[in-house]
């Protein structure tokens, strides 16, 4: 045991170091047991191992299970040199979503795992450990009954095989389940001639059984007797009576062990099953005496596993944890009655599906039965001629969620907002709207854009597949279809095979409140909390800048990016410092419509994490525009010299596809019933051109008018923008002396009073065609518009 | 012409007088001209009403000249002929109320009755609020929810130059996106409101600009003479609908011209409409029609023929065109007819032409600060010739109260009639004309660099002022005010002494 450093030692080795012949490298020693705070380990335990990226990573919830398949130390490594090797053990909400398959859909325990081949990273340093666990690995029908609520003790059912980059799929943990499976499901059908005796009827229904019902071990006696019996041994709550009923005029003989025979009596002490246990063993081992003779036929082992656990549950309460799993009682019933009679008949037991079809209809009012029941159905059980069901696992799940709906209701309205339970939703309309589909559909294609697009591809695929991180700057004035090449993007990559699977989080930097709100959305889209910026800034900084060893990669997309900056440009800092880190695995592509953002208003630190990749996309030029236009109004009326009119107005103005598109809409609005012309894109372009000064001009009154001449004569005389209103009005003095009369009942020819200019003022200023910097003895004017405007709308009342 | 008795004459001006009030008041329904503008907006609206789609425009004229009409009226109409109550959500801003994105989203949360709001109170904080809202408007993909009828007056206001314009930004993307049905109809007075907008809002708006101009015709685009726009709008705010009043003519006088008679009944059908008030407005101002009901028809004939006579009279045709010169806001021209009706009485049952001019005579030429300086006392009025006098010897340079009492004893001193005042009584009536603001403090003293903190630890006696009244308005102030000894108008006129 080295121990160069005591103090910085966390972990202590407990056993001699493994000598490793193969391993020529002197670095690296091998242990067999370890200890590390209160943890003490060796190979083959089961751990919790904390996630970086999980929200608390210091509870259970925020740590993944794993065995430690390995123990060395790394006397190279200085910083990290306690290292083991893990078989991953995943929660089932972190499995991959196609591994279920959907026609069977599996039912999860709270505190299941599943052990989890996918390629992670198993190397990890024995200081992330959070606690020791325990994992007990079982066959597909046991139920979490057995972990007996211990805690960290989990539940494993299944592994995790991968089938392909993204292809994952789930099968039973156990070797020998496995290989029974393998075999009762192709055989099965194989076997169905060389058995023509058995019906085939029985043997389909068996087979389905099987294979649909979780609750069912089915094994074969290709050498799995030992597997059957080492199960039945092992289930310790079993207190099954199995009965060898073979059909008489059958020679295939078919073991068929009920859950309960209808003459066991509710009332059973665990003496007494743990005698019927013996009996069980006994029975089995001369069954397989029996089956050994013969050997040429296969013989269906059918078990139920009753996970009704008598010591447990009180018998009252047996009746109201049924379970909706209720057509496994029955069939179960009928295979009874088939094998016993030797006939196939159905066994109608209505009584029981009366009791309960209301447990499994309405969930709501099962709680309400559970609560209040316990008195009116206790003589239920007592009776002798009901019939004896078997106990179907009373799963977690299926209590739960009435009563998180009860639990719901009287929660107010801002308890309901801080756990975010709200689900975003509008008024629904009462009349529908008539053209639906007509909306929906819209071309989504970016011609002009092919370029931009398929660097951005290049540049994701390969930080993807090279498990590095990188950044993008996005640039290009607005409509130029940045957002949606990258949009597009990113979805071609979604759907390409050969990548890994990664977590896309998109940022708009207007869509928020404030630029540190851009923590909390990040993290809401990567682990589904709300949690406040600050917290949210620390969770993503450690699962950034900490190296994960399970993690997905990230693409980032921040849009809008210069609405991220503020003084201290911290969360921009932040994202590109997490960025430039090569563990987070984090992509950013930052979009924003200025090219010299980095330059003009980044502070240096913020640039140079930004990086040099740099894509521009310059504005769509006048034929490019005409492609989006005939592609996203295919089948509009419009003359082929409109679009031209517009595309070229456009591109010599912005290159603004929204714009292009926007004139295009409302030309055609003008012609509405006739094919757009020239004359209504004209039209479209006049409105749009805003330039509403002359008539702006024109409808001010006499008075405004003359002000407004008055300004752009005194402006044209000095030369200087700004005058003043004293100066203006000796202007404006002399023009009404010219004009005469300003209305006919005026009792002299002057101009207006300095008071009443100063209101007129204040109204051109209003509409800002003047600017007036209200100044009370002496206010300034600016005038707004172009002299030469005025002089051209005012020419009507000179002549 | 009729004989009506004095107490029914009261009751029947006092009916005339509060339907008027109500409708020059209330009424913000009723719109007149700009028929392709109207129409342009109501296409607006029941695109999106109707049909779902998403747009947004903006609707600009100077003050006064209907926009928010145009869109009320547009709004009427629309409710008239679709289920808005239920198909739409109509929710209005204020950028001088909702003066900050905070408020705003707020309000647009309550307006729409979103989950997180309870009656008008809405829960949760600015940042979860907004992408609340922003996930509940892309929940409308669909088309299946209610259409949003956004209206932003003074639009203008929303566009901080300061902060980011996150609301008009999210408006615009959803109507460009065409994310939920919704249209967006900002009203502003600013010809220049498009370069307020950050260019990623401009480009994500419509560009659509519905301009509305008064005294336009909007046919030929020419503009209409103010004077009949004027006059227009006169008999339009001042005449009753004939309907209201009962009937109860004596059956001979109908016999002897029947036929003249059904043609004035149809001819008054026809223009009822145009004079009536909107029946959502009188149950907006919880009144009824019933109140009305005792309106003699002869009466509101009669009143109707006054209203037309005083058009013709051309003493305030006059006085109408001097208004149009001024000014063509349909709101002042209003304002003085509200006044003018609110003069009605029992003693007084008609309007008065020479009144309504006089009314506008003050309305034009106002003179607020004339009648301030006419207030002042004599003291008070001498300081400030001092200190006109002494911003026109050193050209503008501000003064303090020293050199304002300097020059004011120097003339007191030469005229011995005027009986001398104590020095902290002239430092009262100095202060007392910094409260009226016709002093200023100057803000653009020499030393630039000593800031406000030293010329806020400066003595109040060497404090610089400017004088914030104009000299045309001191001159008019002294030409009119009463019984002012002759010396001060002499000195006044004499500026050197």
């Amino acid at each position: 045991m080295p121990r160069r450093k005591p103090i910085i030692k966390s972990v202590t080795w407990l056993s001699k170091e493994i000598p490793n012949d193969q391993n020529l490298n002197t670095f690296f020693h091998y242990y067999q047991r370890f200890q590390f705070k209160e943890i003490v380990c060796e190979v083959g335990d089961y751990v919790l191992v904390s996630n970086a990226d999980a929200a608390e990573p210091d509870t259970e919830g925020g740590c993944d299970a794993a065995k430690i398949l390995g123990l060395y130390e790394d006397r190279s490594n200085n910083s990290d040199p306690f290292r083991a090797k893990l078989q991953w053990y995943s929660k089932p909400d972190d499995l991959p979503k196609g591994c279920v398959n959907p026609s069977e859909p599996i039912n999860f325990y709270s505190k299941e795992v599943v052990e989890d081949h996918r390629p992670f990273d198993t190397d990890v340093s024995i200081e992330t450990f959070f606690k020791k666990c325990n994992i007990i690995l079982t066959v597909t029908k046991d139920t979490d009954d057995i972990l007996r609520k211990e805690k960290y003790t989990y539940i494993c059912r299944y592994r995790l095989i991968p089938a392909g980059r993204r292809k994952t799929y789930l099968e039973p943990v156990l070797e020998e389940e496995r290989k029974a499976l393998q075999l009762l499901c192709t055989p099965s059908k194989n076997m169905t001639p060389k058995t023509p005796k058995t019906p085939s009827s029985l043997v389909k229904r068996m087979g389905r059984i099987s294979i649909s019902e979780r609750n069912w071990s089915v094994t074969k006696n290709d050498g799995t007797k030992l597997l059957l019996k080492r199960a039945i041994l092992a289930d310790k709550n079993d207190k099954v009576t199995p009965k060898n009923t073979p059909k008489s005029s059958e020679s295939t003989p078919i073991v068929e062990i009920p859950a309960t025979p209808k003459s066991s009596s509710l009332i059973e002490t665990p003496k007494s099953s743990k005698k019927l246990n013996k009996n069980n063993i006994e029975e089995i081992l001369s069954m397989e005496l029996k089956e050994n003779s013969d050997d040429e036929l296969p013989t269906l082992i059918i078990r139920q596993h009753s996970t009704a656990t008598p010591k447990r549950k009180t018998p009252q309460r047996k009746m109201y944890d049924e379970t909706p799993k209720k057509v496994l009682v029955f069939e179960e019933e009928k295979e009874t009655h088939v094998t016993r009679s030797g006939r196939v008949t159905r066994n109608p037991v209505t009584y029981l599906e009366q009791e309960l079809s209301p447990v499994k209809r309405n969930p709501r009012r099962a709680v309400k039965m559970d609560s209040d029941s316990e008195d009116d159905f206790k003589p239920a059980p007592k009776t002798p001629k009901m019939p004896r069901t078997p106990k179907t696992p009373k799963t977690p799940r299926t209590p739960r969620t009435p009563r998180a709906s009860i639990a719901r209701t009287p929660k107010s309205v801002t308890k309901r907002i801080l756990t975010s339970e709200l689900t975003p939703t509008l008024h629904s309309r009462a009349h529908s709207v008539d053209n639906i589909d007509e909306l929906l559909s819209e071309n989504k294609s970016l011609p002009g854009r092919e370029n931009q697009l398929h660097e951005i591809l290049s540049f994701v695929r390969s930080k993807l597949l090279h498990g590095t991180s990188g950044c993008m700057y996005i640039s290009g004035v607005p409509g130029t279809g940045k957002t949606a090449t990258v949009n597009s993007a990113l979805k071609v990559l979604k759907e390409e095979q050969e990548l890994p699977d990664f977590q896309l989080v998109e940022v708009n930097g207007m869509r928020i409140a404030e630029p540190r709100q851009a923590y909390v959305q990040i993290y809401k889209q990567l682990t589904g909390k709300s949690v406040v910026w600050e917290q949210a800034c620390a969770l993503l900084e450690k699962r950034f800048t900490n190296p994960g060893p399970r993690r997905t990669p990230t693409v980032l997309v921040v849009d809008e990016l210069d609405a991220l900056c503020n003084r201290r440009q911290d969360v921009l800092y932040s994202i590109m410092e997490w960025a430039a880190h090569n563990t987070a695995l984090l992509t950013v592509l930052a979009v924003a419509n200025t090219m010299d953002l980095p330059e003009r208003a980044l502070a240096a630190r913020v640039a140079s994490r930004l990086g040099l990749t740099r894509l521009t996309f310059p504005p769509y030029t006048h034929t490019q525009l005409q492609c989006i236009v005939a592609t996203r109004l295919a089948g509009a009326n419009v003359t082929p010299d409109a679009v031209q009119l517009i595309a070229r107005k456009v591109a010599a103005v912005s290159g603004d596809a929204r714009r292009a598109l926007a004139l295009c809409g409302r030309a055609l609005e003008i012609a509405a019933p006739q094919c757009a012309g020239l004359r209504a894109v004209q039209l479209a372009l006049d409105e749009a051109a805003s330039s509403a000064t002359v008539r702006a001009i024109r409808s001010c009154s006499a008075a405004e008018r003359l002000l407004l001449r008055a300004t752009a004569a005194e402006v044209e005389r000095t030369g200087s923008d700004e005058t003043t209103l004293s100066r203006v009005l000796a202007t404006a003095a002399a023009i009404v002396a010219l004009d005469g009369r300003p209305y006919r009942s005026a009792t002299s020819i002057r101009a207006p009073t300095p008071s009443q200019a100063q209101a007129i003022c204040a109204r051109l200023a209003a509409i800002k065609l003047l600017l007036m910097e209200p100044k009370p003895s002496e206010p300034r004017l600016l005038l707004n518009v172009s002299a030469d405007d005025v002089h051209y709308a005012t020419r009507e009342i000179t002549a | 012409m009729h004989e009506i008795n004095a107490s029914q004459l009261s009751t029947q001006i006092k009916l005339i007088r509060k339907y008027l009030k109500l409708k020059i008041i209330e009424d913000n329904i009723t719109f007149r001209d700009h028929a392709s503008e109207r129409k342009h907006v109501y296409e607006l609206i029941t695109k999106a009403v109707l049909h779902g789609e998403s747009h947004s425009a903006l609707i600009i004229g100077p003050r006064g000249c209907g926009k928010t009409a145009l869109i009320n009226s547009v709004l009427h109409q629309v409710s008239k002929e679709a289920d808005l109550v239920n198909d739409a959500i109509v929710v209005k801003l204020n950028g001088l109320i909702h003066h900050d994105d905070k408020v705003a989203l707020k309000s647009i949360t309550a307006q729409m009755q979103l989950e997180n709001a309870v009656g008008d109170r809405v829960f949760g904080t600015f940042a979860e609020n907004l992408s609340f809202l922003l996930s509940c408007l892309m929940s409308g993909t669909d088309r299946r929810c209610k259409s949003m009828v956004f209206i932003l007056e003074q639009f203008d206001m929303f566009c901080h130059s300061t902060r980011t314009q996150t609301l008009l930004y999210n408006l615009f993307d959803i109507t460009h996106s065409k994310q939920a049905p919704m249209c967006v109809l900002g009203v502003t007075n600013r010809i220049d409101v498009m370069e307020l907008l950050e260019k990623r809002v401009k480009s994500r708006f419509s560009h659509r600009h519905i301009f509305i101009f008064p005294n336009e015709n909007t046919e030929n685009s020419e503009v209409k003479s103010p004077l009949s726009n004027c006059k227009e709008m006169l008999v339009q705010c001042l005449s009753m609908p004939l309907a209201l009043g009962r009937r109860d003519l004596p059956k001979k006088r109908k016999g002897r011209k029947s036929i003249v008679s059904n043609e004035e009944v149809m001819d008054i059908d026809s223009t009822d409409s145009q004079y009536s008030i909107p029946e959502q407005i009188l149950t907006k101002c919880r009144t009824d029609v019933k109140q009305f009901q005792h309106l003699e028809w002869a009466f509101l004939e009669d009143w109707n023929s006054h209203v037309q006579s005083l058009v013709q009279d051309q003493k305030l045709v006059d006085s109408l065109e001097k208004l149009c010169y001024y000014t063509v806001n349909e709101q002042i021209i209003k304002d003085i007819l509200f006044q003018t009706v609110s003069k009605l009485s029992p003693s007084k049952p008609y309007i008065d032409a020479i009144e309504l001019s006089n009314t506008i005579d003050e309305t034009v030429s106002s003179e607020q600060r004339v009648k301030l300086l006419q207030s002042l006392s004599i003291l008070e009025l001498s300081l400030v010739i001092a200190m006109m006098h002494g911003i026109e010897i050193f050209d503008g340079q501000p003064m303090n109260f020293e050199m304002v009492l300097h020059r004011y004893t120097k003339f007191a001193n030469a005229n011995s009639s005027n009986q001398s005042v104590p020095r902290p009584v002239v430092l009262k009536a100095f202060e007392h004309l910094q409260q009226l603001e016709i002093i200023m403090p100057s803000k653009s003293t020499d030393s630039h660099t000593l800031g406000d903190t030293s010329t806020s630890r400066v003595q109040k006696e060497y404090k610089l002022y400017t004088l914030a009244a104009p000299v045309h308005d001191i001159k008019e102030a002294i030409k009119s005010y009463k019984a002012l000894p002759t010396e001060i108008t002499h000195w006044f006129n004499n500026t050197i002494d």
